[in-house]
């Protein structure tokens, strides 16, 4: 009864983080093609949400590693899934308060290897799985994405460099149908399939599945990809009110090469099973399209953002996770820690949310 | 070390995979906007020839591009 309750807790949690992933990464998926006018928000918006929730259906490379290969799932425990989330959570709403960088997949992997060295020491995490598996993917990934699209625009200048620019715009628009649509499509498969992966983890610590046969339930895939879709849908119409001061000036050709190389390198990498932080791949393939044009119209501020996001990320979420997890423990194992700190994270986040929304930056319409 | 703990077999193969499907699906689409740009124009200069040859042109960058893109999500969705 109990275990059930701490299941439906952490179940629910997670698709919580799943929904402000797509709520917070709409931005990053809809932004290029709004602003090259390729399509219009309310469109782009819709679009990006459907193929979202399509994309969590393409592959469960990721959710595996994510639940087999970044800590042993065999000393899982449901308590440590939910300090994971938290963590994560907690990490997420900090940063976005104090307007700090951050990744929500570092947040997660943070979260998770946070709370497994609390709960079990070193032997429950998979050092080896993370370097290879996590950093060293999640290094090459955004470097992959800026020369893709830089040498992507290169090639595209070179081709349609002499032609009229109005029917060169007017072609670039409409490719960046496609390629917006399978960066949609690539969020969806990389970032939904680690929340079925962290569901996954608590269904094996549940005994509902065994750690010896990894699979993702249906049911898990069905509802992580409707998070996510809701997530991009909602968070999209505060993205429309918003957009004036958030998106980056470039040419539809521009836009189509920095929107291919993120979906290029997103659908590779999750075919290989790397959870990546995709607004980092999608804002080196931004940067890579604009520097190829001319260095000085990139906001290098950004690249500097993403050092920063990962110098910070990984380690914080996961001392906040094992704070966590040490705080659940002191009211034993049941669900009862959970339920207190579900609540005063509740409280905390409804907080943040509403000073936040109060002051400037979520109601400016430049 | 860190060579023969990451799976660099791999790792290249997402390297090779983003960029030919990066910078070729970019390039042919372009080839694909060159063509029909110029048809547009030739069209205009009363060259019907050469309209139809760029025309053709477009079509086949847009066929590849569009087949590229279909090739690209079944080989995401193949298990292996």
């Amino acid at each position: 009864m109990h275990s059930s309750a701490l299941l439906v807790i952490v179940v629910g949690t997670a698709l919580a983080f799943d929904f402000t992933n797509g709520f917070h990464d709409t931005a990053n998926v809809v932004a290029s093609a709004i602003s090259t006018r390729a399509v219009t928000p309310r469109l782009a918006v819709t679009l990006a949400a459907i193929l979202n929730f399509v994309g969590a259906f393409v592959s469960l490379k990721v959710a595996a590693t994510v639940g087999s290969g970044i800590v042993s799932s065999h000393s899982v425990t449901m308590t440590l899934v939910f300090a994971a989330l938290i963590g994560a959570i907690a990490w997420n709403v900090a940063t976005w308060y104090l307007g700090l960088p951050s990744s929500s997949s570092h947040a997660l992997i943070g979260g998770l290897v946070g709370a497994a060295l609390a709960a079990q020491g070193s032997g429950a995490v998979h050092g080896q799985g993370v370097l290879s598996q996590v950093i060293v993917p999640g290094l090459v990934a955004p470097v992959l994405a800026l020369v893709v699209a830089g040498l992507g625009i290169l090639v595209a200048h070179r081709v349609v460099g002499r032609v009229r620019p109005g029917p060169v715009n007017r072609g670039f628009r409409l490719g960046q149908l496609a390629s917006g649509g399978m960066l949609a499509l690539a969020h969806g498969t990389n970032d939904a399939q680690k929340t079925m992966g962290i569901i996954t983890l608590a269904l094996i610590a549940h005994g509902d599945i065994s750690a010896r046969h990894f699979h993702v339930p249906d049911w898990v895939v069905i509802s992580a990809a409707t998070a996510i879709g809701v997530g991009t849908f909602v968070g999209g119409w505060r993205i429309i009110r918003t957009m004036g001061m958030r998106i980056i000036k470039m040419d539809p050709a521009q836009g189509f090469s920095a929107q291919g190389a993120g979906a290029a390198v997103i659908l590779a990498a999750s075919h290989f099973g790397y959870p990546l932080s995709t607004t980092h791949v999608i804002s080196g393939g931004i940067m890579g399209a604009g520097a190829a044009k001319r260095v000085s119209a990139v906001r290098w501020g950004v690249a500097g953002n993403i050092v920063l996001a990962w110098i910070l990320t990984l380690p914080s979420a996961g001392l906040i996770a094992a704070g966590i997890y040490e705080v659940t423990r002191i009211f034993g194992t049941g669900a009862l820690g959970p339920v207190l700190v579900a609540i005063v994270m509740a409280l905390l986040v409804g907080g943040a949310f509403a000073r936040r929304v109060r002051g400037p930056a979520l109601t400016a319409t430049q | 070390m860190i060579a023969s703990i990451v799976n660099t077999t791999a790792l290249a193969k997402v390297v090779l995979a983003s960029v030919v499907a990066g910078v070729g699906v970019t390039g042919v689409f372009a080839l694909g906007v060159y063509g029909a740009a110029r048809s547009s124009d030739m069209r205009r200069a009363s060259r019907g020839g050469a309209a139809t040859a760029y025309a053709a042109l477009a079509v086949a960058a847009v066929t590849v591009t569009v087949a590229a893109i279909v090739y690209g999500v079944v080989l995401t969705t193949e298990k292996g």
